[in-house]
């Protein structure tokens, strides 16, 4: 997925010093930035910071943006680099699952939210028998639906690397479901 | 193929991540395989239990007012540089620059002579003057000459047994026996033997230094 033509005029007017033209590049982003970075972290705070910084960066180093890439996948794999970087620096990783998801917000439904904290708990459980490169290869491929080559350019790693974790991150991803959350469904 | 090294490729065969000829290949196999279809339709299965799962679990999003924060704090940096300031270049790049600088400076001065002799000039000392050349022929080329005065005309030749008689005296002749004009490079003396004729020339620079001889 290259750049469309009105992404390109954005970074051209923002290197130009119309830095308000940052926003609506970034905008439609934001959600999947966002869930990448709490599907990396599995912490709701941590994620919004690795989100945030991920931003910050993509404005700081947008002069080094090479425009022939995907800016969704460019802005990932500053949130994948700041990510495990957050993580290798072990903040928080004791209590992960006890302070995952978001806060209920006054207009949701209570059931909903109760519906989407299962899920999350679920997810968790799944994502938490890979290994780090297992778990980032897993979430940009079958969860973000990178392609292979897509996923190794983001991870700055090789097509073969990718293959590898993938394929362990799938078995024992199917292993974990049988094991802690056999009631889960099957999509369409 | 054996089942093993078909179910080697399952995981990436459920997420469609084979090349097609490999599926085409690991497909037939798992069409007569009732073990491998098995472990595929479970694997495919996984995948898309748990992308329903992380569709469904809600990850949240930006308040509005907490993105417009964000938003401001961002851009109000300095957007986007080409390249960082000279100082925050990677040392690598500064210590490149540097032994460039001095293998240049080290090339100049070695290189300095040929320069400056193909341009004419040498630092500091102008445009150079172009230099009489001297006569840099060998000795085995010279040719005998027998000194002459400034209007050509021939002047005694010194002889041995005159120099051996007359030694430590000043010469008789007001002419110096051999006499180097103004511009001459080179003096030749001759020496003849009365009893059998024998000629032997000696060739002198301007110094009056040997340069050879011709007999």
């Amino acid at each position: 997925m290259r750049m469309n033509e009105s992404e390109q005029e954005l970074v051209a007017m923002v290197l130009s010093g119309h830095s308000e033209a940052f926003d609506p590049l970034v905008t439609p982003y934001r959600q999947s930035l966002l869930t990448l970075a709490f599907r990396l972290t599995r912490n709701w705070e941590d994620a919004k910071e690795v989100a945030q910084e991920a931003l910050l960066r993509a404005f700081r180093y947008l002069g080094r943006y090479d425009r022939s890439r995907s800016f969704r996948n460019w802005l990932f794999q500053i949130a994948a680099n700041e990510a495990r970087d957050r993580l290798r620096r072990g903040r928080r990783e004791a209590d992960i699952v006890g302070k995952a998801g978001r806060e209920l917000a006054p207009g949701d439904d209570p059931e909903s939210v109760r519906r989407a904290a299962e899920f999350r708990s679920d997810v968790e459980r799944c994502l938490s028998v890979l290994g780090a490169r297992e778990r980032e290869v897993f979430v940009l491929r079958d969860l973000e639906e990178l392609n292979i080559k897509e996923t190794a350019r983001v991870l700055g790693c090789s097509n073969v690397s990718v293959r590898v974790n993938l394929s362990s991150a799938r078995r024992k991803i199917r292993d974990a479901i049988r094991q802690f959350c056999p009631h889960l469904e099957e999509g369409r | 193929m054996t089942c093993a090294k078909i179910r080697r490729d399952l995981p990436l065969l459920a997420g469609g991540d084979l090349p097609a000829r490999r599926e085409r290949k690991l497909l037939a196999h798992i069409d007569r395989c009732p073990g491998c279809r098995g472990e595929l339709e479970e694997l495919r299965s996984a995948i898309s239990r748990i992308k329903v799962a992380a569709r469904e679990e809600s990850v949240g999003d930006w308040t509005a007012a907490e993105w417009k924060v964000l938003m401001a704090r961002i851009t109000a940096e300095k957007p986007g540089k080409k390249r960082p300031a000279f100082g925050l270049r990677p040392r690598w790049a500064m210590a490149s620059g540097v032994a460039a600088v001095i293998l240049l400076a080290v090339l100049a001065f070695l290189l300095k002579d040929s320069i400056f002799k193909s341009q004419g000039t040498v630092p500091g000392q102008g445009p150079l003057v172009a230099k009489k050349q001297e006569p840099k022929s060998p000795p085995a080329k010279l040719v005998p000459t027998k000194p002459t005065d400034e209007k050509g005309k021939p002047v005694p030749v010194v002889q041995p047994e005159y120099l051996a008689k007359n030694a430590g005296q000043a010469p008789a002749s007001k002419k110096a026996p051999v006499k180097a004009g103004p511009g001459q490079d080179v003096i030749s003396v001759t020496m003849v033997s009365q009893e059998t004729g024998l000629q032997v020339v000696w060739f002198f620079n301007r110094n009056f230094e040997w340069k050879g001889d011709q007999k």
